[in-house]
């Protein structure tokens, strides 16, 4: 139904229309105000998708709209057209799942992208992975990526979280938002949609639990930090597609508050987000999809542990957060279950931001320092427990080389003594957790370290068992070979048969 | 090639070097942080080159 005060814009879609074809057989609007009639039927299959978007705002019933915005046209490249029908699904469902009776211009919004944007590969000159023109309603995927169609699908959805949120484009967004709710938005559909549909062959494979190869650090961090928040309320993934599909505004004020302006969306400040949302870090969930790709909840985790201190800014010094958490204790009296936890923190935090924490690898050497020669004797399985941790977490530099050879040497002693060990079970599981290197930058001194840890792992078992079980001896040699040798499986199950008849032969 | 051209290829393929291992091509957002370094340091060698985003596009 035309409105009175758009006579003259009626007039206007009759012209063009009536311009450019007959009108035959065709359906005709009458309106309450106007006697002018309306061609839908011709405006319908005019191939102009800019026109026909231009005038829906002319026509308010659903089922007129509705065959308005089934009509536009767009292009799927044929090779990327059953990715971009499975891309469309996935949405689809997280929406339906969010939204139980989705608002009409959300849906609408939906449809018209999906139904405007013309998707194909391209080669870039540049290193580009995505490139979204809003005004041609293009989005093209690097065809470098073809064959890597997890990745493929990735940047399909995050394109077309860029174009709802862009659909009446006046102005780039905010990139810390746009970029990190793109990611989020991303890792949402994909993980949704595979935990309803477990047994689904997609044609390739989805690590669980997905999320997308991104380069944006800050703008994950920070969003995935605020809808943590908004999480604890269950409003996160409703106010994430208000961002997307509505009023953006609302999504600023449910996560900075109703008086944000926009510099405080701008200006993350970690230490007023922690003190204005302390109700929802208490107790963190490392299994939440906002942990993954965020260094500022396992920072806002470990503020939590040591809360007498401020470590939410940056140039920490890890060693001082540590001994702040212990109270004081030397490495010889640290749990080791809770020293893991404060250097696992920090490893996570690192990994993203690495101006939060000093290196980490000086914390060792400093902490042996410390100690006495008597310390070390009486509280070497500890200390051993300790420095398998942070050869675990590769935080040991090379001066801590011959101190570990030390305390090892200790156990060994203690071991041949007939001195039995509290802790023989926990120091097998550490040293088996070990990786092949120890990030120590010298292969001699890990070498050197390897070697003893394996001495003192046979003796250990030796102490353990009273000798070397054959499983325990096959168990080392599988181990051995899978890491260091590059051998066919049948040459190598065909190896041991061969070790375990010599060695029948041997005791015979 | 004007020298300004070469030196800033010389450019890019550092900053290339200095990712690699850090953040891979593939990532999402690869080219905005590849850009941002090559501005970095053709600051800090003299050289006035900004790249700017265009109106109306995204790449990521």
């Amino acid at each position: 139904m035309l409105e009175k005060e758009n006579t003259e814009e009626n007039v206007k879609v009759n012209e063009e229309l009536n311009t450019k074809k007959e009108v035959q057989n065709s359906e005709v609007v009458k309106t309450e105000e106007s006697q002018k009639e309306v061609n839908i039927d011709c405006l319908i299959n005019e191939n102009d998708n800019e026109m026909k978007l231009k005038f829906l705002q002319y026509f308010p019933d659903k089922e007129t709209r509705e065959r308005i915005i089934n009509s536009l046209e767009h292009k799927i490249a044929p090779e990327l057209y059953r990715l971009v029908n499975l891309a469309q699904k996935m949405i689809r469902e997280f929406i339906k799942e969010v939204y139980k009776d989705i608002a009409v211009e959300k849906q609408e919004s939906i449809n018209i992208v999906f139904n405007t944007t013309n998707i194909k590969y391209a080669n870039f000159k540049k290193a580009y992975n995505i490139d979204i023109d809003y005004k041609k309603r293009n989005l093209l995927i690097s065809e470098k990526r073809k064959f890597q169609q997890n990745k493929v699908l990735g940047y399909i959805i995050h394109g077309y979280a860029h174009l709802f949120s862009n659909i009446k484009y006046t102005k780039n967004n905010n990139s810390i938002i746009e970029e990190g709710n793109a990611d989020i938005f991303t890792d949402l559909v994909i993980n949704t949609y595979i935990e309803k549909h477990p047994h689904e062959n997609l044609g390739f494979h989805i690590e669980m639990p997905y999320s997308i190869e991104s380069a944006y650090i800050d703008e994950n961090s920070i969003e995935r930090t605020r809808l943590y928040a908004l999480s604890k309320l269950k409003i996160d993934k409703k106010m994430l597609l208000e961002y997307f599909l509505g009023d953006k505004e609302k999504f600023i004020k449910a996560v900075e508050g109703e008086n944000a302006t926009e510099t405080d969306i701008n200006n993350f400040n970690l230490k007023e987000f922690y003190n204005k949302n302390k109700f929802a870090f208490e107790d963190i969930d490392e299994k939440s999809i906002y942990y993954l790709k965020n260094y500022i909840l396992p920072l806002y985790k470990l503020q939590n542990l040591v809360a007498d201190i401020d470590i939410l800014k940056e140039g920490n010094n890890p060693t001082e957060v540590v001994e702040k958490y212990f109270k004081g204790e030397k490495i010889d009296k640290m749990d080791p279950e809770k020293l893991e936890q404060i250097i696992r923190l920090i490893k996570q935090i690192n990994i993203n931001n690495d101006k939060i924490f000093l290196p980490l690898n000086q914390f060792l050497f400093e902490e042996f320092n410390k100690l006495t020669d008597m310390e070390k004797k009486m509280s070497c399985e500890v200390i051993i427990e300790n420095t398998l941790i942070m050869l675990k977490y590769k935080e040991v530099s090379i001066y801590c080389e011959k101190l570990i050879t030390e305390i090892i040497q200790y156990l060994i002693n203690d071991l041949e003594r007939g001195i039995k060990l509290n802790k023989n079970n926990k120091i097998l599981q550490r040293i088996e957790e070990l990786d092949d290197t120890f990030g120590m930058e010298n292969e001699d001194a890990e070498e050197n370290i390897k070697d003893l840890l394996s001495y003192l792992r046979a003796k250990i078992e030796i102490a353990s068992n009273g000798h070397i079980t054959a499983e325990i001896f096959f168990k080392r040699l599988q181990s051995t070979v899978k890491n260091s040798l590059n051998i066919e499986r049948n040459e190598e199950l065909a190896g041991y048969q061969t070790i375990r008849e010599e060695l029948k032969g041997i005791t015979k | 090639m004007e020298e300004k051209d070469l030196i800033l290829k010389e450019i890019e393929n550092e900053a290339k070097n200095e990712l690699k291992g850090k953040i891979n091509e593939t990532a999402v957002g690869y080219i905005k942080v590849l850009n941002k370094k090559i501005e970095e340091k053709a600051k800090e060698k003299g050289i006035d080159f900004e790249i700017k985003e265009k109106e109306g596009k995204q790449i990521d």
